[in-house]
């Protein structure tokens, strides 16, 4: 089997990623990203609205601007990329190295018989994993049916493929993810029936709530979704009002009539490789369940392996990005412990990390966090 | 907290789980103590043999024929499901140096009372269509069967359970307890002391450590092997498929393969297994790694290799995942049934290495007729721990 | 929750079969995998993980962060028996 040496493997091109590469690469490293998909950007490429927040966090441009300027900035500094190229193990080497093997080319020999589809291994001093987040599954009856998807699925096979998956919508879930969807999808053409959420209050930022609203769009909270209608496929939905004990109100079930339902009730890390790889975990619900524990620089509880971005707790694309240049910057540091300016810039990073999780939104995350690197310490000194 | 019962039987795999039920089904009060869950250790890795084709001829196929007798009535006794086929298994000689070799090992293993048919080369792939074209022929021992092994632990432990048996999981054996005289008292565990004049280890890989804490030294060591899984596909073949080549090598005949030295530095042996799930499981790797049971896909990547060689049409079918397990090797590669001299009232019964679900069965009841004082249904001289010293 | 609910897609396993498995003795993912076969699929638990560990904490009434994750192992992804032999490498 074929080998690849790099300084630093770098598992998936999202911002998280790209945010490593790029600070490995300027300082000087060999950053080799792969990727499974067939671009670069992970989440971003399918976020076709305007980012907002502060412009050194990119406000005011859209999601899949920000992943093709920073696929840019990473190719300019020197960091190589493979896409469709999919990581299916990881194991310890002698000398302190990690072995990462990789399909290559799969999907794209698919449908290319003279491109060869091979394994091979990178190997490398360091990992970080930036794998990102899964949709959290519901169960109720007809949720296997036909027409019963992820919100970022739906999210994928339209702003991505550019193929609208249904024509009448129930979105399940009023978070960020949600609302955005329910968004994107007027602007394609969709109808939605309406957005429920069995919390008593909606749960994502009330700009995109107010767009929505705006739109006609009903946003029913202390609402549930009972049953997906239909034998071989979504035929309509039926809901229910709770009450304060969270039971359904009998008198309350209504039959909408749509031929989807998305399932936006949550994100968590996607971090089989980080388990894969040894690393240990603790249990997060603000962000997300299961997290691989990290100290204040991004390191897990296996020396070479770092975590960065949703993969590291489910938060926002502007911290991705922030923890995966500390990532890089840490693994700069310990390659060149001398360096002054590495130092500067990572508290700088850090900083400005602590400052985005500040404010009403954010403050169970920034206590999250905290308890995490906590978790760390202890697990390290065991 | 004490306890007191007749038994207690350390280990609940399936050899711990048989034992349970057959001295539960004599009457005995037992307590069974297992450090996890039942069968989660070697048991949950393994593929679902019960097989007499791979065994020495003499007193190996021997114990494995008793055992297999108890199975043709295993689920009707325990009223449990185990995905129980026989359907037969087969050995296919890859060559034909092996073919000629193959002769003696027909007559000895007839002599111990196995029926096998040699299939000749021109009939191969009437009965086994998907392998290899250049395959020479196939041994076919028609009383072999498979079995799901988590089945066969659970339908253990629910009749023993049903039968008055208490399974303590999530309890770990800390030492084993003496009195003045030398004779066993008990297992202090993690919950609390177990008291009883009688203890059986059947903890596999794990028995030399619990042993160790009375000062009796037993010679079983973890051998690891790993397994790959594949996705749900067309049918590849119905019975177990073993190449005939490495029993040969595990019985001391050298240069039978025409293989390259990494096969033989893990042991690959080429071993197809179908599930009633429409999938299949490749086996098969040995090596002493201690406990380790990360799987090496150096080794998976060997395995599938070889398996690829018997069976081509499986080259497109994926792996959906691989496991190692650790299989409890004595140097003679029999186990060990037995009372330990050194302190009355100490059992083993460990040390299966690759045979532990075929061979539960005879195992339990051995074990059952040992503390019971009947006559054994084989001889137990070969099964000692004293044939190591 | 309806016992008839399936739980694993991949092996079509209900919520009923899981909480069998639970009576019977099962007190963890891999407890509750190794009876039912839930998460043994093409999927690897991918789906169903969370769910299980969802009734779990229901049924034995503890938290959520009672349940770890289920070990994981390669490959991370299917991958054909052809490219894990080295049949395609160059």
């Amino acid at each position: 089997m074929r080998t690849y040496d790099a300084d630093v493997c770098i598992v998936g091109s999202g911002p998280a990623g790209l945010g490593a590469a790029i600070e490995l690469a300027k300082h000087g490293l060999h950053a080799l990203v792969v990727d499974s998909n067939l671009s670069a950007g992970g989440q971003l490429i399918k976020q076709t609205h305007k980012f907002f927040g502060p412009t050194a966090h990119r406000g005011g441009v859209r999601g899949m601007v920000i992943a093709d300027e920073l696929y840019a900035e990473a190719l300019d500094s020197g960091v190589e990329v493979w896409l469709d190229s999919e990581v299916y193990s990881v194991s310890s080497e002698m000398q302190e190295r990690m072995s990462i093997e990789v399909l290559r080319n799969a999907r794209r020999s698919n449908s290319c018989d003279t491109l060869p589809i091979f394994r091979c291994a990178i190997k490398a001093k360091y990992l970080v994993i930036a794998s990102g987040a899964s949709e959290k599954p519901l169960m109720f009856p007809g949720w296997t049916l036909p027409g019963v998807m992820g919100a970022g699925a739906v999210q994928t096979v339209m702003n991505v493929e550019r193929v609208l998956p249904g024509e009448r919508f129930l979105i399940v879930g009023s978070g960020n993810v949600g609302l955005i969807l329910a968004y994107q999808l007027l602007q394609a053409g969709a109808k939605i029936s309406c957005v429920i959420d069995s919390a008593p209050t909606i749960g994502g930022y009330a700009v995109h709530a107010g767009k929505v609203q705006r739109a006609g769009v009903p946003l029913i909270t202390r609402c549930t979704i009972v049953k997906a209608l239909g034998d071989n496929q979504v035929k309509g939905g039926q809901i229910a009002r709770l009450d304060e004990n969270c039971q359904i109100i009998e008198s309350s079930v209504e039959t909408v009539d749509v031929d989807t339902i998305c399932i936006a009730v949550g994100l968590k890390p996607y971090a089989r490789l980080a388990s894969l790889a040894g690393c240990k975990f603790g249990y997060f619900p603000q962000l997300g369940g299961w997290v691989p524990l990290h100290n204040d620089r991004m390191m897990t509880t296996v020396e070479n392996v770092y975590v960065a971005g949703d993969v590291a707790g489910v938060e926002e694309a502007a911290i991705a990005e922030d923890e995966g240049r500390l990532a890089g910057l840490d693994i700069v540091l310990k390659l060149r412990p001398d360096d002054v300016c590495v130092r500067s810039r990572i508290h700088e990073v850090q900083a400005r990390l602590w400052e985005s999780r500040r404010g009403p939104f954010s403050s169970d995350k920034h206590q999250a966090k905290k308890e995490i690197i906590g978790h760390w310490h202890g697990n390290v000194a065991t | 907290m004490s306890k007191v019962c007749d038994v207690i039987v350390v280990g609940c795999g399936v050899i711990g789980a048989a034992i349970t039920y057959y001295l539960s089904a004599s009457g005995m009060e037992v307590v069974a103590v297992e450090e996890n869950d039942v069968g989660s250790g070697t048991s949950s890795r393994c593929d679902g043999n019960v097989l007499v084709i791979d065994k020495k001829p003499g007193f190996d196929c021997e114990l494995a024929l008793k055992s297999q007798e108890l199975f043709e009535t295993l689920e009707d006794d325990i009223s449990f499901d185990v995905e129980y086929r026989q359907l037969g298994s087969v050995l296919a000689v890859e060559t034909e140096a092996q073919a000629e070799g193959a002769a003696q090992w027909h007559s000895a293993m007839s002599r111990s009372g196995v029926r096998v048919k040699y299939i000749e080369s021109s009939d191969v792939h009437a009965h086994e269509p998907m392998l290899a074209q250049d395959i020479v022929g196939l041994f076919e021992c028609a009383s072999d069967s498979s079995l799901n092994p988590m089945n066969l632990v659970y339908g253990y432990v629910l009749a023993a359970q049903n039968n008055g048996a208490v399974i303590k999981t999530r309890t770990k054996a800390k030492r084993l307890l003496l009195d003045t005289q030398h004779h066993i008292k008990g297992v202090e565990t993690s919950e609390g002391t177990i008291l009883a004049p009688l203890v059986v280890i059947s903890a596999g890989v794990w028995t030399p450590q619990i042993v160790r804490t009375c000062g009796v030294d037993v010679p079983i060591v973890p051998r690891k092997g790993h397994i790959i899984v594949s996705e749900r596909t067309f049918k590849v073949a119905s019975r177990k498929i073993q190449e005939f080549g490495y029993i040969m090598a595990k019985f001391g005949e050298e240069g039978q393969r025409d293989v390259e030295p990494e096969m033989e530095k893990y042991g690959i042996a080429m071993v197809f297994e179908p599930t009633p799930h429409e999938n299949f499981l490749i086996g098969s790797s040995r090596e002493f790694a201690g406990f380790d049971t990360t799987c090496n896909m150096e080794v998976v990547s060997l395995m599938a290799k070889r398996a690829i060689r018997f069976f081509p049409c499986i080259e497109d079918v994926r792996v959906i995942r691989t496991y190692a397990g650790l299989r409890p090797y004595t140097q003679d590669h029999r186990p060990i049934i037995s009372k330990v001299d050194q302190v009355p009232g100490l059992y083993i019964a460990s040390g299966h290495e690759g045979d532990g679900i075929g061979l539960a069965p005879i195992t339990g009841l051995l074990v059952s007729e040992m503390l019971l004082g009947c006559t054994p249904s084989v001889p137990l001289e070969p099964l000692s721990l004293n044939r190591f010293m | 929750m309806d016992d008839d609910l399936i739980v694993c897609r991949c092996e079509e396993v209900t919520v009923g079969d899981v909480k069998r498995a639970i009576e019977q003795g099962a007190f963890d993912v891999s407890g509750v995998k190794r009876r039912t076969r839930a998460g043994m699929g093409q999927c690897q638990g991918r789906t169903c993980e969370t769910l299980i560990r969802g009734i779990l904490a229901s049924e034995l009434s503890k938290r959520p962060d009672e349940f770890r994750l289920d070990t994981v192992r390669p490959p991370l992804s299917p991958v054909t028996f052809k490219t894990l032999a080295g049949g395609y490498d160059e």
